[in-house]
C-alpha cells in the first residue's frame, strides 16, 4: 500500500508523535506532495526549524498563511500549499477582536490580568489555540485538505484532549457558578458559593478572585463561542475522515513512544491510520575485504591505513545501527499484528533546508509501500 | 579538523561548580537525552556522598530503565544509595500544597475536589505548574534531624522546552496575576531561588542538529532575558569531537573513483563519505552553539544501542564527572 492511497480518502491529517521524530519536516513533505497532485492544502504547524522555515518562505511570518512557491513542479494543476505556524496569543487575540464589538468592553477583557494569565498559559501549551484554529479553518471551507502538525506536550495527547477540557472547563454551569456577580466590598464576587469563594480566596487573594469573575462575566459570550467550536473540532477529530499518522523514529525509544502514542489515541477513541518510521539506515550490501579497501587508498594517500580503520569502524557502526532499525521496524509490526501501514522513509544525510529537500523528502515518502511482516523475514 | 569555540567551551570553568548548586534544572528539546543525562548526573552526584532527589515533572517514567531501578511513581524513595526519585504529579502536587496549609483533608475535599474548581484548575496550566514547582520548593527547605538540609542537591528532568520554558515563567506569571496571598507567596519565592546562580544552576542539553541547536539558543536566550535567571552549562549529547579528525572527503571521493564497478566496494565508501557528511554538519552546529552561548560544555558521545540502559547512563555519567 501507499501513503497517497490512504490520504486521498481523509480531509484531515494529524501527525502525532514525540518531539524530535521529523513530524513537523513530514507534515511540510505531506502537504507539498499533496498540492503537486492538483490538492488545496493547509499546512498547520508548529515552531519549525528556522532553515526550514526560510526555505519554506515563512521565516518571519507568524500566524498568517503563507504559499509555498512549489517552483512549477506541479504535477496536475490547481493544487497549492500554504503554510502557517500557530502563535496562540495571536488566536485568542483575534477571537477577542472578531467577536467583541463593543470597543470598551473589548479593550477591558484584552487588559484583564485573567485574560493575560489565561492566554500566555495557553500559549505555554499551544493546545487550545490549535483546536481553534482548527474550527476556523474548517469554517473557511478553502481546503481541501488540512495537515496539522501537533503541539509538543508534555502528554501525549493533550492536543486531542484539548476540546473535551475547553468543553467540561466552559461547562455552561461552570460559567455561570465562577461568574456569579455579587454584593459590594469585599464580597464583590461570589466564586461560587461562599465558602469555596472564601477558602479560594485565602489562597489567591480576593483581588484575584474578583478579576477571574469579572473576567468570565465579560467573556461569557466568547467562551461559549470557544466551547461551540470545541464541541465541533472534538467531533471532528473523531470522525472516519481525519487520519492519524504515527511517526516514530528507530532510534533509542523512538518505536516505544510511537507505540505509546498508539495506545493512547486508541484509548481515546481515535483511530490510528498508518506509521510514518523515519531516517530509517538501509543495509550495505556487503563488507569488503581489508587489503581491498587499502589497495584503493594506496594510491591516494599515505596514510591508506588510517582511512582503512576509520572506513571499517563506520562501516561496523553503520551495520550495527541498521540492524537495530531493522528490528525495531520489525518490532513495531509485531507489536501492532501487522495491522496497521508501516511505511519506512529512509535516513538523509543531506539536512532539509530547501523546497527541494522537502520535495525530495516527499517522493520518498510517498515512494515506500507499506512493510508487511512477510517482507521483513 | 579545528574545533575552536568548542573547545575553547570544553576547557572553561563554571563560575560555581555544578555540585555545590542546591538545585540543578536539566533543560532541553524532546527528545534530546534530557531524562538520560539528569539520570546520569544524579548517580554521579549521589556517589560522591550527596543527597540526592531526582525529580521528574508529571513524566512517562524513563529514569527507572535508566538506572534499572523499581518504577519511579509519585511517592518520593530511596532508589540506589543515596539517590532518591519522585515524579510530581499535578494533582498530588496540588493536594500537598493545599493540605500544608489548611491542614483538614475535609475542606481540600470539599474544595479542591468539586467538580467545578477541578475543571477551573485543569483549564488553566499554570495553577498546576506553580503547585509541582511549589513542591520542589517544599524539598529544597527540608531538613534532617539535627540540622542541615535533608537534600544536598536535587535535579530537576525539566519538561521540554517550549513547555520548559513557560513552567519557568510560571512564578512570575503568578507574581503578575496575584498580589497577596500563598499562591503569591509561593510564587515569589520560587522566582527568587530560581533567579540566585548560586542557588539554582541551569544545563542545556543539545544534540549538534539545527532544530535542537537552534531551540537551545532561543532558550538561552530566554533564561537570561526574559526570566533574569542564569545558565550555567551546556551539555552536548550524542557528539564525539574529533572522530574525524585527519580524514579528507576528497581523499575518499578519489579512493571512490578507484572502485569504479565494484559495487559493494562503493556502497561501503559511500558509508564512510556519509558519515563524514554527518559530521561535518554536527560539527558546524556544534560551533554555531558554543559561539553563540559561551557557557562550559561538555560533550557525551554517540551510543548505539538498541536499549538505552545502566550500562549507557554509566557512560554518560563518567563523561559528566569531569564537569561537576
Amino acid at each position: 500500500m501507499k501513503l497517497q492511497t490512504l490520504i486521498d480518502s481523509h480531509k484531515v491529517v494529524i501527525t502525532v508523535g514525540a518531539g524530535g521524530v521529523g513530524k513537523t519536516t513530514l507534515a511540510a513533505a505531506i502537504g507539498v506532495h499533496m498540492a503537486r497532485q492538483g490538492k488545496r492544502v493547509m499546512v498547520v504547524t508548529i515552531d519549525p526549524a528556522k532553515r526550514l522555515a526560510t526555505a519554506l518562505g515563512i521565516g518571519e511570518i507568524g500566524g498568517t498563511a503563507r504559499r509555498i512557491d512549489l517552483q512549477g513542479h506541479e504535477a496536475v494543476p490547481g493544487g497549492f500549499v500554504d503554510i502557517m505556524m500557530l502563535d496562540a496569543q495571536k488566536v485568542f487575540t483575534d477571537l477577542i477582536h472578531r467577536t467583541v464589538t463593543d470597543d470598551a468592553k473589548r479593550e477591558k477583557i484584552l487588559n484583564n490580568k485573567f485574560f493575560k494569565l489565561f492566554t500566555e498559559a495557553m500559549g505555554g501549551t499551544q493546545e487550545h489555540s490549535a483546536v481553534e484554529k482548527l474550527a476556523d479553518l474548517l469554517e473557511k471551507d478553502s481546503y481541501d485538505l488540512i495537515i496539522l502538525d501537533t503541539p509538543p506536550s508534555r502528554h501525549a495527547l493533550e492536543f486531542l484532549t484539548s476540546p473535551r477540557r475547553i468543553m467540561s472547563l466552559l461547562d455552561d454551569k461552570v460559567l455561570r457558578w465562577l461568574a456569579v456577580p455579587a454584593g459590594t466590598g469585599m464580597a464583590v464576587f461570589s466564586f461560587g458559593s461562599k465558602y469555596i469563594g472564601k477558602i479560594l480566596s485565602v489562597f489567591a487573594g480576593a483581588e484575584a478572585l474578583a478579576e477571574v469573575s469579572e473576567f468570565i462575566a465579560m467573556s461569557l459570550d466568547q467562551f461559549r463561542y470557544l466551547r461551540d467550536r470545541a464541541v465541533v473540532v472534538d467531533a471532528l477529530l473523531r470522525q472516519h475522515d481525519t487520519l492519524y499518522l504515527v511517526v516514530g523514529s528507530p532510534e533509542r525509544h523512538g518505536i516505544e513512544g510511537a507505540l505509546m502514542f498508539h495506545r493512547a489515541l486508541t484509548q481515546d477513541g481515535y483511530q490510528v491510520g498508518a506509521y510514518i518510521i523515519n531516517r530509517v539506515r538501509k543495509k550495505v550490501p556487503g563488507i569488503p575485504g581489508l587489503e581491498s579497501m587499502q589497495s584503493l587508498y594506496d594510491g591516494v594517500t599515505s596514510r591508506s591505513a588510517s582511512y582503512v580503520s576509520t572506513l571499517k569502524e563506520s562501516l561496523e557502526r553503520h551495520c550495527r545501527i541498521a540492524d537495530i532499525h531493522l528490528e525495531k521496524v520489525q518490532e513495531i509490526i509485531r507489536a501492532t499484528g501487522g495491522m496497521y501501514p508501516v511505511f519506512a522513509v529512509p535516513a538523509f544525510v543531506e539536512e532539509i533546508v530547501s523546497i527541494s529537500g522537502v520535495m525530495s523528502l516527499a517522493d520518498r515518502l510517498f515512494d515506500a509501500t507499506s512493510l508487511t511482516p512477510a517482507e521483513l523475514e | 579538523m579545528e574545533h575552536t569555540g568548542l573547545s575553547r567551551a570544553m576547557e572553561q570553568q563554571l563560575r560555581t561548580p555544578l555540585l555545590s548548586h542546591r538545585l540543578i534544572i536539566n533543560i532541553g528539546k524532546g527528545g534530546v537525552g534530557k531524562s538520560a543525562v539528569s539520570a546520569a548526573m544524579a548517580l554521579a552526584a549521589s556517589r560522591r556522598n550527596m543527597r540526592t532527589l531526582l525529580v521528574q515533572i508529571d513524566a512517562k517514567d524513563r529514569i527507572s530503565e535508566y538506572l534499572g531501578t523499581a518504577p519511579v511513581e509519585g511517592n518520593l524513595k530511596e532508589y540506589l544509595p543515596n539517590l532518591y526519585c519522585v515524579n510530581i504529579f499535578p494533582r498530588d502536587a496540588q493536594r500537598e500544597y493545599v493540605l500544608h496549609r489548611v491542614k483538614f483533608a475535609a475542606i481540600y475535599k470539599v474544595v479542591f475536589e468539586n467538580r467545578l474548581v477541578r475543571a477551573f484548575l485543569n483549564g488553566v496550566p499554570a495553577i498546576n505548574d506553580l503547585m509541582m514547582l511549589s513542591k520542589i520548593g517544599h524539598h529544597l527547605s527540608e531538613t534532617r534531624w539535627g540540622g542541615g538540609y535533608t537534600w544536598d542537591l536535587i535535579i530537576v528532568d525539566a519538561p521540554p522546552t517550549g513547555h520548559g520554558m513557560f513552567f519557568l515563567s510560571v512564578p512570575d506569571v503568578i507574581i503578575q496575576a496575584l498580589s497577596r496571598g500563598p499562591l503569591y507567596q509561593s510564587a515569589l519565592s520560587m522566582a527568587q531561588r530560581l533567579r540566585d546562580p548560586s542557588f539554582t544552576a541551569f544545563n542545556l542539553i543539545s544534540l549538534p542538529e539545527e532544530m535542537p541547536v537552534s531551540e537551545t539558543v532561543d532558550a538561552y536566550n530566554t533564561l537570561i532575558h526574559k526570566l533574569g535567571m542564569t545558565p550555567s552549562m551546556l551539555t552536548v549529547n550524542r557528539y564525539t569531537p574529533g572522530r574525524f579528525d585527519g580524514i579528507e572527503p576528497e581523499i575518499n571521493r578519489q579512493a571512490t573513483a578507484n572502485a569504479r564497478d565494484d559495487g559493494v566496494m562503493a556502497s561501503a565508501l559511500g558509508i564512510l563519505d556519509d558519515e563524514l557528511q554527518r559530521y561535518t554538519q554536527a560539527t558546524g552546529h556544534i560551533e554555531r552553539l558554543t559561539d553563540t552561548l559561551h557557557l562550559p560544555a561538555v560533550c557525551i558521545e554517540d551510543m548505539i544501542s538498541g536499549r538505552f540502559g545502566r550500562e549507557e547512563i554509566e557512560t554518560m555519567a563518567h563523561a559528566l564527572e569531569a564537569r561537576l
